[in-house]
């Protein structure tokens, strides 16, 4: 058995595209050592593969030496686990069509451990950003490990701020776990594999393809015991993932939002279908029947911008009392404060120094 | 028999003087044209015999020879047929008169004798001005285009007969007067009085406007960017006679003063089409004329849609952008058009155009970054002001409030130009905007509360080093604008707001 697993990961190297007939062509054929030693004929005969897939593998297997592989792959320090091993995550065996096997770049997350997925919109809103950062920190706080995609937008943003309070957090990613995408999250994908774990059913090297993308969202709705929707449009990858955590039978909460914004319309129908709507870090901890948390507030940002606009000037007050998640021009924050442009242009760079707005776009404003 | 008169040909937007030579003799009757000629010029030998013939005189049936010399230099453009003419007639006696002496003659020939006007006139009058000519004959449609004085008598003719005529002693042609030329623009029609509200941008502009920084704008479709840099003009100070004649000359040489319209009096307002190319941009071509930068010259260059340029032409921008000038080297020689001109790009935030508003906004970061990757940076690094423009509000649109015109902006705008041509009197400069590292150093030193301020915002802000000297250019002119030598913190603040570049969304998303 120990010598089978060199055959195991070259199966599990095979497995781009068919990823989830990986695990049943291993059942048919008993093991993975013994489609190694089968002939294309015999292989083009089970059930779930085509006799062009099985040419191709056969193909590749030419120039395929187990030994050296896995010898090669053992030096790259990404662990691999077959559905076989323990350490192979017991809800994750649970679902149907599971992965045959994880690659996994730090940890896995344990199996007593509750966890709580944050997934939602790539081109988040203002309003998306700060509720799955406060999330984020909330669940860290809470002790409750985050698992996501690392996307861009929600799921990068919860993640991030995740770690950022000293939580876990765990990426399932569409592509080998040696691959960062999308590159501009490298810094969160340093950050994760200290913090938690990078995982993917796909080998290392495999590229980011549209295709991978939807299976993998099984996974994390698999490892997860709540699935959380922030934002989400209409037609969304987002509720991809809600259909897999559904059939896999998890709670669904989602954020409300606005009806009429687009971002919302994801949720709002969720939420008219039965999700569950929350609103703050307590809400969610219900629902997994976590009794809360070290004794931490988790709120406290709004204490900590009180703090700070209780000694700006009366102009900053006004600035801020202006602005919230909408982004709004400093031509309209002119228009409803009526202070003079130089006093506008001086409160702002105040605010903007203590941290308390933001600018997204150009001479556009947020809080926080 | 031998007989010459003078003529004026072009080069880049100034003239020189051609001397037209005709030579009659016994020989085989052939008619001979040198002098390093262009396909146009070359030409002229039919219209010139032509509208000889069809004038009433007799060609001679001889050895004709035309120089036109210098002969070293390339000739083009049809202006020298009227001299080419005249120095025939007086080769062959039928002019006798002490009028061709100092008379400098530039026209078309059609066949049956008339005179067309030509493209560059303005600059060979102007040189015919300075090489002390007593006279000028021009055709009558060029009147237009004649500057208000000058010292040169002005003769408008509009056939070849009358032109003999008129040396002969047979008719008399009045001189141009002063009052028939000159013919001043009428208002324009754009005015930062109908600009309602947008009071941020109003500010940004001045600033802008006083030390010639150039500006991006930025803001979704319909907005206002193109209503607004259409009034930058208005508010820059008057053309006065020199820089109108420069101008004039630009627009005179490519053949675009407007008929009836008399020299430019507004400053140029110049928006080329985001399909441009890069002779259209700087100038060039097979027939040579100035592009878009000259066009633009002591005005307003206005791109629209930033991003959807192509590279080359914006690349050629730099030269000119830097220098002041546009230097187009040819095999048969070189020539300069001047370029001095405020850049004034627009774009929106996003291939949309309605980002940070994520309701409407679906372009992903992605795409932003792409949209954005698409201004090259060495151009942004020449623009030292940034500006948001948004959607004016309704109520401020149909508010019935009085704005400021843009005559009172100008006032203000004329008063730090002194300020600033004072300063810089023996530098070779005019605005704020072409200090050099070594005068930013001379004439921006900060105080040590300023320049602790300024290195904390560098800092926070997370500005970048490179726009150190943007915002020091800025902040002059800021602390021009209130008289004051001294760089205040104050100053600081409004540059450091009007130089932080859009970057698209490449801090907001992670």
């Amino acid at each position: 058995m120990k010598d089978d697993i060199m055959y195991d990961y070259w199966w599990a190297c095979m497995g781009e595209g068919y990823s989830r007939a990986l695990l049943s062509l291993v059942m048919q054929a008993g093991s993975s050592r013994r489609l190694y030693e089968m002939d294309e004929r015999s292989m083009a005969g089970l059930k779930g593969i085509s006799k062009e897939s099985a040419r191709i593998i056969v193909e590749k297997r030419k120039s395929w030496d187990p030994e050296k592989k896995f010898e090669d792959f053992g030096k790259t320090g990404i662990r691999f686990v077959p559905y076989y091993l323990k350490e192979y995550p017991e809800k994750l065996r649970r679902i149907s069509g599971h992965p045959f096997a994880l690659f996994v770049k730090g940890e896995l997350p344990e199996d007593d451990t509750k966890t709580v997925a944050v997934i939602g919109a790539r081109n988040c809103s203002e309003y998306g950003r700060r509720v799955a950062s406060e999330f984020g920190r909330g669940l860290a706080l809470a002790g409750v490990p985050v698992i996501s995609g690392m996307a861009y937008g929600i799921d990068g943003i919860a993640q991030n701020a995740c770690l950022d309070e000293g939580g876990r957090s765990y990426a399932v990613l569409g592509c080998g776990v040696d691959i960062c995408y999308p590159e501009s999250n490298r810094n969160l994908y340093n950050r994760l594999s200290g913090n938690g774990g990078i995982i993917s059913e796909y080998p290392p090297g495999c590229p980011p393809k549209a295709s991978l993308f939807p299976p993998r969202n099984r996974i994390i709705s698999a490892l997860s015991d709540l699935v959380i929707v922030v934002e989400a449009r209409k037609r969304s990858g987002t509720l991809i993932t809600v259909d897999m955590a559904l059939e896999q039978g998890k709670d669904i909460a989602v954020v409300p939002g606005r009806i009429t914004d687009p971002l919302s319309e994801g949720c709002v129908s969720l939420w008219k279908q039965g999700a569950i709507p929350v609103s703050d870090i307590e809400d969610i901890t219900e629902i997994i029947g976590k009794s809360n948390i070290k004794g931490q507030r988790v709120r406290d940002e709004k204490d900590h911008e009180e703090a700070l606009i209780i000694d700006g000037s009366e102009n900053e007050k006004l600035i801020f009392s202006r602005l919230d998640l909408d982004p709004k021009s400093i031509e309209q924050i002119r228009r409803e404060t009526m202070l003079e442009t130089f006093e506008l242009i001086e409160g702002i760079m105040l605010l903007r120094i203590k941290g308390l707005i933001r600018e997204v776009g150009k001479d556009c404003y947020v809080r926080g | 028999m031998f007989g010459y008169v003078l003529s004026g040909g072009v080069n880049g937007i100034d003239s020189y003087t051609v001397r037209v030579e005709a030579d009659v003799s016994e020989g085989m009757p052939v008619f001979e044209l040198v002098g390093y000629l262009g396909v146009e010029v070359r030409e002229a030998k039919e219209r010139v015999r032509t509208a000889i013939r069809n004038s009433g005189y007799q060609f001679p049936i001889k050895h004709v020879t035309i120089n036109l010399a210098p002969a070293d230099i390339r000739k083009s453009k049809t202006g020298y047929d009227l001299a080419m003419a005249i120095s025939l007639l007086l080769a062959v006696g039928r002019i006798k008169t002490e009028k061709t002496e100092k008379c400098l003659f530039i026209g078309e020939l059609t066949l049956n004798g008339e005179i067309k006007g030509v493209e560059g006139i303005l600059p060979v009058i102007l040189n015919a001005e300075k090489e002390g000519m007593k006279r000028c004959i021009i055709p009558c449609e060029n009147i237009p285009e004649v500057p208000m004085s000058s010292g040169t008598k002005i003769i408008a003719v509009s056939t070849l007969k009358e032109t003999v005529g008129y040396l002969n002693g047979d008719i008399e042609i009045a001189p141009l007067k002063k009052r028939e030329v000159g013919i001043v623009y009428e208002k324009n029609e754009n005015d930062f009085r109908y600009v309602n509200g947008q009071k941020i941008i109003r500010r940004g502009i001045e600033v802008a406007v006083c030390g010639m920084h150039n500006v991006l704008m930025v803001g979704p479709p319909g907005a206002g960017k193109t209503m607004i840099a259409k009034c930058i003009p208005t508010v820059m100070p008057k053309l006065n006679r020199e820089e109108s004649l420069e101008v004039s000359k630009i627009y005179s040489v490519a053949g675009k003063l407007a008929p009836g319209r008399g020299l430019i009096t507004e400053r140029p307002f110049v928006a080329p089409h985001h399909t441009i190319t890069d002779i259209g941009m700087i100038g060039g071509g097979s027939r040579l004329r100035p592009g878009a930068v000259s066009f633009a010259h002591r005005g307003v260059l206005f791109l629209d849609e930033f991003p959807e340029f192509a590279r080359a032409p914006l690349e050629a921008l730099r030269q000119p952008l830097e220098d002041g000038e546009v230097c187009i080297e040819r095999n048969n020689g070189s020539c300069i058009y001047p370029s001095v001109f405020m850049l004034v790009a627009a774009m929106n935030p996003c291939p949309c155009g309605m980002y940070p508003d994520r309701r409407r906004c679906n372009c992903s970061p992605a795409s932003i970054k792409r949209y954005m990757s698409r201004l090259s940076r060495p151009l942004l690094d020449r623009i030292d002001i940034c500006l948001n423009v948004n959607k004016p509000d309704f109520d401020e649109m149909f508010a019935e409030e009085e704005n400021e015109s843009s005559e009172d902006i100008r006032e203000r705008v004329e008063r730090v130009r002194y300020r600033q041509r004072k300063r810089y009197g023996d530098r070779g400069i005019l605005f704020n905007s072409e200090m050099s590292p070594e005068d930013i150093k001379n004439y921006c030193s900060l105080g040590d509360k300023e320049e602790e301020f300024l290195k904390s915002s560098l800092k926070n802000m997370d500005v970048s080093a490179r726009s150190c000297h943007k915002i020091l250019r800025v902040a002059r002119t800021v602390a021009d604008m209130s008289d004051s030598e001294d760089i205040t913190v104050r100053a600081l603040t409004e540059a450091i707001h009007l130089n932080r570049m859009y970057d698209g969304s490449a801090k907001a998303d992670i």
